[in-house]
């Protein structure tokens, strides 16, 4: 028989022995050295720390309870991985892109970095596998006591094993997994005990099954018999358990912190999944390939009453195998230990970094995230949250007495921890899921879990009245029977509900809450990864400067060491000279090679340093916002100011055509103006000419051809007093003469100036009782107007009885005065033509130059009224509009 | 663009490599499909308890372990020829949905 002495010295022996693995393991890593230790192997067999005691021992005790059921907790994880390519693929790539630490610190990066939801799926987590710390504990101490029991000579107090072995954990979690402040990097001591924990647990289980099956059962054909005729020989599996806990494995493998810290904090090179895909199915098709033959030879051979937990412990001891029985207690143990060991460091690095370090920071405020003493701040939260994650899960195991109820516990986590399988899954794959969302569905399908199966479970929280008939005797929120539905097994309704009300939830609230900026970037980097990083490890900055990376290296590998790496990657990549070109794989074999110096955390800082970040953070694509909002602004003011070059040409085109066309007018003009001077110049020198060289002229001769001489010359004077007139209204020379008058005074002044000694008689029509009107005006200028139209009237008016009617009407401060005779009016031609220089109605028949209505026009502009010729009166009608006013203001401004 | 330069830029047949590789990546995909569906088959045998003879426990360890024993075959076949998958993932990007997961 074993001595329990034996048993506990080949027990610290192999304690020893890992924490020898763990230590070279992390000295071969910090020298740089040890390929193996990033090998798909050690990544595939730390992968195993899924296989706990409880699936350890307990699948042996729930083959026996349940038959094949068993084998859906390794269903899920087989089905999770063949489909690698689907889900962990990506989850590996965003884990490694974004620097993940834990799967807390996931869901909070892929929402907005929110901390709430990183303390919400913490504090799950730790109320999820507290329980499941507790069962591992029990494990180890059951299976010692199994040993005690055997071996009479010693006392044995399980309660206190449990303690002993809950502080040695606690201690290997310290010594090697906080050893270095960056969660991130790979912590190769530890994961390489675990790796060979791993094989460890296989080997036993593999040894008792092929012990049971070739030793005790005589073969195969042999065991099979015998388990179809076992107690567990008929299939006997309920389908929704089935189906559900297929379900629930598959999920707590991504989900179970500790299963994110190996598969995906702890990943060095994502073509290890290649591997995994296969050799982790086959790690767990191996560990319960002899789970059924041990229930079955077990049920057999051992007394009834046996606990079928520890069948792979009892078996071989019953049979004088104490070799074996060793093995398996030793298989049992790495798994317990492995276990509590990665779950404790996943835990305390989502502890401290969620909850301690926030607290801590806005306690002690700003100014102690710029000092050093951070990092051991950090430390010294992750160290005490072990202690406190293994004294919590110690003190459960004490509570609940290491009684049945444990057992079930195992499922009960996974069930918790499910629970952010909708966050995550939506998180990676949907764009539209919002922190809300995940809140919400985080929240009711925690709370349905604890209500349904946490609380009922754990026996004693729930009255059973409350079970039976539902809380306040409403009977449709019975925890197992939720909405009356009661032909349902508990675990089965409990991951439907919760499950199904969780992913509802966080659908319906993620549709209809809207994302912060943060967390759309965040959402779209998630759900692209595959676009935006291109390699496991994330180097993407192409901007380093080499020589800047040569400087740095040479001061931490020394000169020549630096030199000769460089030169050898730039051979390697072909390139003269002696720079290599800062590829993402240099990176990060210059990466490597300085770990080795000065530790892998400050390596790849020193890297970031230069390159200028692993990929790009929001805060960088924030910056590039700000910078593309503001070349947006300024190019939005270069386009205001090319609008306003484009106006001033447009209006410079326009002053240059005005010019083209005044000075075209001018030349018209002038033409115009010679013509009219030539023309009575002409006669005037042809009778002058008659005048001095014909000597018989009759006297009567003599005085018409000077009378015609005279004429000519006058007209030749009045037309040069228009030109001129125009000439200074035209220049804005004319000087007006404002004075105060009455409209009345300066139309009689007029009228009777322009009828005086007429030809013809016209009839004037007035109103005199609307034209005493006050003016300030130059009333000399408008006389002349009013003369002038008053003329033209007189000439023009092609009536038998020509009448002329002068209306007067003030509009809006401004006079206008009408004159209409009852004559023809003019031609459409003639209205756009009236005011234009020298255009006459009819030839020359009147005698006039034709500039009478374009110095009326100039007047009235100078005066800031105008003469207009006002159509559809019945006869030719010209209106003068005028402004009232009181005394001189604004004359000025036209003077 | 003219229909000889679209032809240019998005080869639709590959050469007989690449369009291995291609149904090898499919493969890849479907075999989680593959495991569900195959796993799932044990939700339709007779349980012990009912009127018709139920499945044999060890028929149910048979079956259940080939099929998992297959699938990790398969699995391990797509894990060896995924090492070559990048080789071509360049023109696989002009393949609507290979890279789209």
């Amino acid at each position: 028989m074993a001595s329990f002495n034996l048993l506990v010295a080949v027990c610290l022996g192999y304690v020893a022995i890992l924490f020898a693995v763990a230590f070279l393991a992390d000295r071969i890593a910090a020298t740089g050295r040890g390929r193996w230790l990033r090998s798909p192997l050690i990544y595939t067999l730390s992968l195993s720390i899924y296989c706990t005691a409880w699936t350890f021992y307990g699948a042996v005790g729930y083959a026996v309870r349940s038959g094949l059921e068993f084998v859906t907790i390794y269903l899920g994880p087989t089905i999770v991985m063949i489909g690698w390519w689907w889900g962990l693929r990506k989850l590996v790539r965003v884990g490694r892109s974004q620097r993940v630490t834990s799967i807390a610190d996931l869901l909070s990066s892929r929402y907005g970095k929110s901390n709430t939801l990183a303390i919400c799926v913490t504090l799950l987590a730790v109320i999820g596998i507290t329980p499941y710390i507790a069962l591992q504990l029990q494990s180890i101490t059951l299976s010692f006591a199994t040993f005690a029991e055997a071996d009479p000579s010693r006392g044995w107090a399980d309660v206190s094993s449990g303690l002993w072995v809950a502080g040695g954990l606690a201690i290997f979690a310290i010594l090697f997994g906080t050893r270095n402040l960056d969660a991130n990097e790979r912590h190769h001591g530890v994961v390489t005990a675990i790796a060979l924990e791993a094989v460890v647990k296989l080997v036993a289980l593999l040894a008792v099954g092929i012990f049971v099956v070739w030793g005790l059962a005589g073969g195969i054909g042999e065991t099979m018999a015998r388990i179809d005729a076992s107690p567990i020989g008929e299939w006997n599996v309920d389908p929704g358990r089935w189906s559900a806990i297929t379900f629930l494995a598959a999920a707590a493998f991504v989900c179970l912190p500790r299963m994110f810290q190996v598969m995906v904090v702890e990943i060095d090179n994502e073509r290890h999944l290649h591997t995994a895909a296969w050799a982790f199915p086959l790690y767990l098709f191996l560990m319960s390939l002899f789970v059924v033959p041990i229930a079955a030879i077990g049920l057999d051979l051992l007394p009834e009453g046996t606990n079928p937990d520890l069948f792979v412990l009892t078996l071989p001891l019953s049979q004088g195998r104490e070799d074996l029985a060793m093995l398996s207690f030793l298989g049992g143990f790495s798994s317990a230990t492995s276990m509590v060991i990665v779950a404790s460091m996943a835990l305390s690095t989502m502890l401290s970094n969620h909850i301690v370090m926030p607290i801590w920071l806005s306690w002690t405020g700003s100014a102690a995230s710029v000092s050093g003493d951070v990092r051991s701040v950090v430390l010294l939260a992750r160290r005490v949250s072990i202690v406190v994650i293994l004294a919590l899960g110690y003190f459960y195991y004490m509570l609940s007495g290491g009684g049945a109820g444990l057992a079930a516990i195992g499922l009960i986590s996974f069930a918790g921890v499910a629970q952010m399988l909708p966050p995550l899954v939506g998180g990676l794959y949907w764009r539209g899921a919002t922190r809300t969302g995940a809140l919400a569905g985080l929240g009711v399908g925690a709370g349905l879990w604890l209500y349904t199966l946490l609380l009922p479970g754990l026996g004693g929280f729930i009255p059973d009245t409350m079970l039976q008939q539902g809380p306040f005797g409403l009977s449709w929120l019975r925890p197992q029977a939720l909405f009356g539905i009661t032909g349902l097994d508990p675990m089965t309704h409990a991951v439907m509900w919760s499950m199904a009300l969780n992913a509802l939830t966080f659908v319906i609230v993620s549709l209809i809450t809207l994302p912060d900026p943060i967390e759309r970037l965040q959402g779209a980097q998630f759900v692209n990864v595959f676009e935006h990083s291109t390699g496991l490890r994330g180097w993407t900055g192409y901007v380093a400067q080499s020589e800047d990376l040569l400087i740095m290296a040479q001061r931490i590998l020394g000169t020549s060491d630096a030199q000769t790496l460089f030169q050898r990657e730039a051979d390697r990549q072909g390139a003269r000279g002696h720079l290599p070109e800062p590829t993402p794989d240099f990176l990060e074999r210059l990466e490597r090679n300085l770990a080795g110096s000065v530790g892998a955390a400050a390596a790849h800082a020193m890297i970031a340093q230069i390159v200028g970040g692993a990929s790009v953070s929001v805060e960088d694509l924030l910056a590039v916002a700000d910078e593309s909002a503001q070349i947006l602004e300024y190019s939005s003011q270069l386009e205001a100011k090319s609008a306003e070059l484009s106006r001033t040409a447009r209006q410079l085109r326009d002053a240059n055509d005005m010019l083209t066309r005044l000075s075209a007018q001018k030349d018209a003009f002038l033409g115009q103006v010679s013509h009219e001077l030539r023309t009575p110049m002409t006669s005037i020198r042809a009778f002058s000419e008659i005048l001095r060289d014909t000597e018989d002229l009759s006297p009567a001769e003599t005085t018409r051809y000077a009378a015609i001489i005279h004429d000519e010359a006058r007209r030749l004077t009045r037309l040069l007093d228009d030109l001129l007139d125009l000439n200074v209204l035209e220049s804005g020379q004319v000087s007006l003469n404002m004075r105060a008058g009455t409209l009345a005074q300066v139309l009689d002044h007029a009228l009777s100036s322009a009828l005086a000694g007429a030809e013809r008689k016209m009839v004037v029509h007035r109103r005199p009782e609307m034209e005493n009107v006050p003016l300030y005006s130059d009333l000399d200028r408008l006389a002349q107007v009013f003369i002038n139209l008053a003329s033209n009237a007189l000439k023009y008016c092609d009536a038998d009885r020509p009448e002329l009617t002068i209306r007067v009407q003030i509009q809006d401060d401004m006079l206008s005065v009408d004159f209409i005779d009852n004559g023809r009016g003019l031609t459409d031609e003639a209205q756009t033509l009236a005011f234009e220089k020298f255009y006459r109605v009819s030839g020359e028949k009147a005698g006039g130059a034709g500039l009478g209505l374009a110095i009326c026009r100039e007047i009235m502009q100078r005066l800031d009224g105008d003469v207009t010729y006002l159509p559809g009166q019945g006869g030719g009608a010209f209106r003068v509009t005028l402004p009232l006013r009181e005394g001189g203001r604004g004359i000025d401004a036209a003077a | 663009m003219s229909p000889e330069t679209t032809r240019r830029r998005r080869a639709i047949f590959h050469e007989r490599q690449t369009y291995r590789r291609r149904r090898q990546r499919d493969a890849a995909r479907l075999l989680a499909v593959l495991g569900v569906a195959l796993f799932a088959v044990p939700l339709l045998w007779e349980r012990a308890g009912t009127e018709n003879d139920a499945v044999a426990m060890s028929s149910a360890i048979i079956y259940l372990f080939t099929v998992w024993g297959g699938l990790i075959l398969i699995s391990l076949w797509v894990g060896m020829t995924a090492a070559r998958w990048g080789q071509d993932s360049d023109r696989a990007a002009a393949d609507p949905g290979s890279e789209s997961d």
